[in-house]
């Protein structure tokens, strides 16, 4: 499993609480909480070959502007997976 | 409570990502998921951005954007997914020749016996025909020290100006235009003028994919700024459009009128800033001819807002409107990349767009600047600033320049007369001299021409006429079918080097890890090919990479470039410096040729900015024609072609290919076809389409979109197995020879 940090950007202030609620509703994905400048901060857990998709499925939330990456972990694949 | 290890992994990213956005910083010093951290570049696009790679026993396990480079912790997912790249099962990790001749296997052979088999042909070819009869072909990519070090073997040691590379197809216009307008190559403004500007006028780049973080940046900016305005100038309506306050669909080559046209409004309602210009700015023709600003106002006549319409199909009052937004706000700047450079008129294009910030003053305050956006992570600073091309030498200097070529003679300690005269083969007229014999051996680095020429079918019989010696990572980059020879280079940061970025930025990428197998760092790999091929060893006395980037410092001392400030320990600290920078107490450069700001400005300068570039200090707007491009559509071939990036693919996905997340966004091409040129044709998504042009045919299956206006369908270059460039022709740029891969004609049909 990969691990990714990353940050939703939401349109306004007001998007913050439902994307949040959309995107801890998704399978792997957890909050981290919202930031004042309308970032939802995230962390997904998945098989890095499904960062892409589940990267596209935060997008089409409505109210997020963008997704930007800030690290990906790579650890448990490179190790063959048995992190406990 | 314990935590898993897992656990400890997920808290890091998400404080790592709060970092990003000014959270409690974080950096190296940050959660300790990796046993330690090294600070680097990503591989990938010219915005350059830093990371940190964290290296657990001796593997890399983990990407994190750098927090304190340009982009502040943030990347997108190319950037972050480098380490499968690393670990991709088919890296070349053994030296390989064929001994047969090209239709021969490759077989796995040692060091020694790789570099005497090129070497001794390089030998040969020289023998018989003279330095001429070889040549570099060299990478934006590469790495400073790389760029540097093949330069000055060619150029010095062989004694053959037969130095070129891909910068010649993506920013060779971007270069001619600075050179042109400023008298020096490389912008005045950086990416803080983002932060600053209330009015991006983006024309010819779709930066929401080939530079995704400097449009998070602009989206930022529009996003907490409502006054900010963005202006997309595009024949394609891409995801770059989403932010736009305005989208001007030209038709494909006639950006020249588009441009003519702005100014011919700026002027006529004199918004144009008369104390800047009348101060700064000289007026030429294509000739060079002095003119006045009078004749420039009545060479503009034949630019109205209706006659552009005409030309461009732009309404007439979305070019008034466009004018007046750029002209009126506080701070304008222009992006721009391969949609204005790759253009038989890419030269005049980058002309027109400087233009239009020296008739209106916009240029040299924050903000304001025409910033000429670069495709790949080291053309500005390993080849532009070096000299890696066919027509210059490093620091500003131009072959065709005795007293540059004196003092390059004189600085490499070899006697005068060493470097020739003539300009060497530019990258089109480069593969024409393989495919004729003139041309009998190529060192190529780091690039994969056997996918990126122009004009496919004619310039592969260069690469199977010569003999090809090739450094390479990976096994399915398509020029592998054609080397004789195969060095394994160590990739990214299995080595160390630095790479310059679009905004006059130099960062280092330190190394991390060993380079897999028998793979060796590039500088070993020339040096040690260069002793073989019988270039003097006085030329090249490094140990290692920093001792190449010590020597170019150093010669960077008192010249337009000079960054004799940014020591190697320097760079190890910070993450990138900006140049001009020619002390070690330097902060690095902003705003270039401003008072104040550039330490080449003196401070006491009468004037607020010294344009310094050209002897007389001023800077040239020139009255530059509409033309249209070399194959504009026709009745037999009634569209145009064109082809770009996609966000999740880098060039020629040798790279990209290996991440199977981004694979699978893009598996392969496709053609992007209009919805009304869908219908009339029959066409639906999905179906294949044949595009016939007057090189070649191929099919792909259709994606009917608007993203194209009518008459315009869109090709992606990154896959291997369609190389649509087989369908472009080679015409070139005549002051720049950049090829005009933006416009083709072609016929488009449904698959029978
Ligand atoms: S924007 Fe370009 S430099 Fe930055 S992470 Fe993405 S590919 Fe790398």
């Amino acid at each position: 499993m990969a691990i990714m940090g990353f940050l939703a950007r939401c349109a306004t202030a007001r998007d913050c609480p439902q994307v949040e609620a959309a995107l801890t509703a998704m399978p792997g994905l957890s909050s981290y909480g919202i930031h004042r400048d309308c970032y939802v901060v995230a962390v997904a857990e998945a098989p890095s070959t499904e960062l892409e998709p589940l990267l596209q499925q935060v997008k089409e939330i409505p109210g997020v502007l963008s997704c930007l990456v800030t690290s990906v972990n790579l650890e448990d694949e490179q190790d063959g997976g048995g992190m406990p | 409570m314990t935590f898993s290890r897992r656990e400890f992994l997920k808290n890091s990213a998400a404080a790592v990502a709060l970092s990003a956005i000014g959270g409690p910083a974080l950096a190296a010093s940050g959660p300790q998921t990796a046993e330690k951290w090294v600070k680097g570049v990503c591989r990938y696009c010219g915005t350059g951005c830093g990371v940190l790679v964290g290296v657990k026993g001796d593997k890399a396990v983990e990407v994190r954007g750098d927090p304190n480079n340009h982009n502040a912790g943030l990347l997108c997912l190319k950037g972050s997914l480098l380490i499968p790249v690393i670990y991709a099962e088919d890296r070349i990790t053994e030296p390989l020749i064929r001994r047969g001749g090209k239709k021969s296997p490759l077989e796995k052979v040692t060091w020694d016996e790789a570099l005497e088999f090129a070497a001794s042909r390089f030998r040969e070819a020289i023998k018989s025909k003279g330095p001429d009869a070889v040549a570099y072909y060299g990478s934006g990519q590469a790495l400073t020290e790389e760029s540097y070090l093949a330069n000055k073997i060619w150029k010095a040691g062989f004694r053959t100006n037969n130095v070129d590379g891909n910068p010649r197809l993506c920013m060779a216009s971007a270069v001619a235009g600075y050179l042109t307008t400023f008298g020096k190559d490389e912008p005045m403004g950086t990416y803080n003028d983002f932060d600053s500007a209330t009015c991006f006028f983006i024309i010819g780049s779709n930066t929401s994919e080939a530079h995704p973080i400097l449009f998070e940046r602009i989206a930022k900016r529009k996003q907490s700024s409502p006054e900010v305005k963005v202006i997309v100038a595009d024949p394609r309506r891409t995801n770059t459009s989403r932010i736009a306050d305005m989208h001007i669909f030209f038709k494909p080559g006639t950006d020249l009128a588009l441009l003519n046209g702005m100014a011919h409004v700026i002027l006529r309602d004199e918004m144009d800033n008369n104390r800047f210009h009348q101060r700064y700015v000289i007026f030429m023709d294509n000739e060079g001819k002095p003119k006045t600003f009078e004749e420039y106002k009545a060479f503009l006549a034949d630019y109205t807002p209706a006659k552009v319409q005409e030309i461009t199909g732009v309404p007439a009052d979305t070019v008034e409107k466009a004018a007046k937004i750029f002209a009126e706000s506080s701070a304008s700047l222009s992006l721009w990349c391969m949609g204005i450079n790759q253009r038989t008129r890419g030269v005049w294009a980058n002309n027109l767009i400087h233009n239009l910030h020296l008739i209106t003053g916009h240029i040299g305050k924050k903000g304001a600047s025409p910033l000429s956006l670069t495709g790949q992570p080291n053309a500005c600073g390993g080849v532009r600033d070096t000299g890696s091309l066919a027509h210059l030498l490093p620091a500003g200097r131009m072959v065709a320049n005795e007293q540059h070529r004196k003092e390059m003679e004189k600085f490499w300690g070899v006697p005068e007369g060493t470097i020739q005269p003539k300009m060497g083969h530019h990258t089109v007229a480069l593969f024409e001299a393989m495919a004729k014999g003139d041309v009998q051996a190529v060192f190529i680095h780091c690039t994969n021409p056997a996918h990126t020429l122009p004009h496919l079918n004619k310039h592969t019989k260069g690469l199977e006429t010569a003999f090809v010696a090739m450094t390479e990572c990976f096994m399915d980059a398509e020029t592998v079918k054609y080397a004789d020879v195969v060095f394994p280079a160590a990739f990214w940061c299995e080595t160390e080097g630095v790479y310059g970025c679009t905004e006059r930025r130099y960062a280092l990428t330190e190394q991390a890890i060993k380079p897999m197998g028998n793979s060796r760092p590039v500088v070993q790999i020339l040096m040690d090919f260069a002793q073989k091929a019988g270039v003097d060893p006085k030329l090249i006395p490094y140990k290692n990479a920093a001792d190449i980037w010590e020597e170019w410092r150093t010669l960077s001392k008192g010249s337009p470039y000079d960054f004799y400030g940014i020591t190697r320990e320097r760079l190890k600290k910070a993450s990138g410096i900006k140049w001009p920078c020619p002390t070690e107490d330097h902060p690095g450069t902003n705003l270039r040729y401003v008072r104040g700001e550039d330490p080449l400005v003196p401070k006491d300068h009468p004037n607020p900015i010294s344009f310094y570039g050209r002897p007389d200090g001023k800077v040239v707007v020139y009255l530059r024609p509409h033309q249209p491009p070399f194959e504009p559509a026709d009745a037999d071939y009634p569209f145009v072609l064109t082809t770009g990036r996609v966000i999740d693919h880098w060039h020629t996905a040798t790279m990209t290919g290996k991440v199977p997340e981004l694979k699978k966004a893009y598996p392969s091409a496709y053609v992007e076809i209009n919805p009304q040129d869908a219908a009339k044709l029959n066409i639906r998504n999905g179906d294949q389409v044949v595009l016939e042009t007057k090189r070649d045919k191929m099919t792909f299956p259709a994606r009917v979109t608007d993203t194209c206006m009518p008459g315009l369908v869109f090709c992606p270059f990154f896959d291997k197995n369609k190389l649509v460039n087989r369908l472009f022709h080679d015409a070139t740029d005549a002051a720049s020879r950049e090829p005009e891969y933006k416009i083709c004609s072609t016929k488009v049909y449904k698959q029978a």
